[in-house]
């Protein structure tokens, strides 16, 4: 699935459904993943996903974002 | 009694119940809190996050320096007339802060092969702070990814309590944490 041209900001809080959980769009999805890879990893999502693919970025490590945006792009069958 | 759910979501649900009355019961009253994809509904996420969804490690008592910050991707795998669960990759940190991008005192992960066919280190395993000491030359505990077997939620919440000195909000904690163990091994269907 190829990163979308231009992920939308996001700016609302997320509310769980009466089950208590959350569900998300795959423009969601990748949205949080843009902010938390920018936010954690000082780069774009669409970076990440790349790395992620090619092996250069690991799904785990001492910054928690690397498990977290793993997790995140598990969701999204990367 | 084995787990079996009608539906991928209630059998997430049904996790996040009974995750969040132990964890409630025994450590903290944060939530854990499952995210899911709206196309498939098949796989989930579930962690503390915050109402932006950022993930986040809870503070667990106010006089201690220890924040914990719990991860879990789990599938639901259709199993006779229902489905039952399989644990795709977690990681557990012990912190001295609410920021996961500190590193942890602590961490312990697990990658399954149906996230990463190929991860070259023990899928589970620990890993400790860089600025513990080497014990011997070329063996950092930062580097090595020591092995471990299947490390649950209720180890962790065991660990904070019986060797960190996190006070338990309830007295028969040992016994809860038992009962927790026992209902998710039945539950769970974790693995490698």
């Amino acid at each position: 699935m190829a990163f979308p041209a231009t992920a939308e900001p996001l700016e609302n809080e997320f509310e769980a459904s009466e089950d208590g959980i959350i569900e998300l769009s795959d423009e969601e999805l990748f949205a949080l993943i843009d902010r938390d890879a920018r936010e954690g990893l000082g780069m774009s999502g669409e970076e990440y996903l790349r790395g992620l693919r090619e092996r250069t970025i690991p799904r785990t490590g001492p910054n928690g974002y690397l498990a977290h945006l793993s997790m995140l792009a598990s969701l999204l069958d990367y | 009694m084995a787990f079996t759910a009608r539906t991928p979501r209630e059998a997430f649900q049904t996790l996040q119940d009974h995750l969040n009355r132990t964890l409630n019961k025994v450590l903290t009253r944060t939530r854990l809190r499952f995210s899911v994809r709206h196309a498939t509904q098949e796989k989930t996420s579930l962690a503390f996050f915050d109402r932006q969804l950022r993930p986040e490690a809870v503070q667990l008592h106010p006089s201690l320096p220890w924040y914990l910050s719990l991860r879990q991707d789990i599938q639901a795998i259709p199993e006779g007339r229902g489905y039952t669960l399989r644990t795709l990759q977690y990681a557990y940190r012990i912190q001295r802060s609410a920021s996961v991008q500190d590193e942890a005192e602590v961490r312990f992960e697990y990658v399954s092969p149906e996230t990463d066919a190929n991860f070259p280190y023990s899928r589970h395993h620990v890993q400790f702070h860089q600025d513990y000491h080497e014990v011997r030359e070329r063996f950092s505990l930062q580097k090595l990814h020591i092995p471990t077997g299947g490390v649950t939620i209720e180890h962790v919440i065991r660990f904070l309590i019986a060797d960190l000195g996190v006070p338990p909000l309830v007295t028969n904690w040992d016994e809860e944490l038992k009962k927790s163990e026992e209902q998710s091994r039945k539950w769970m269907n974790q693995t490698q």
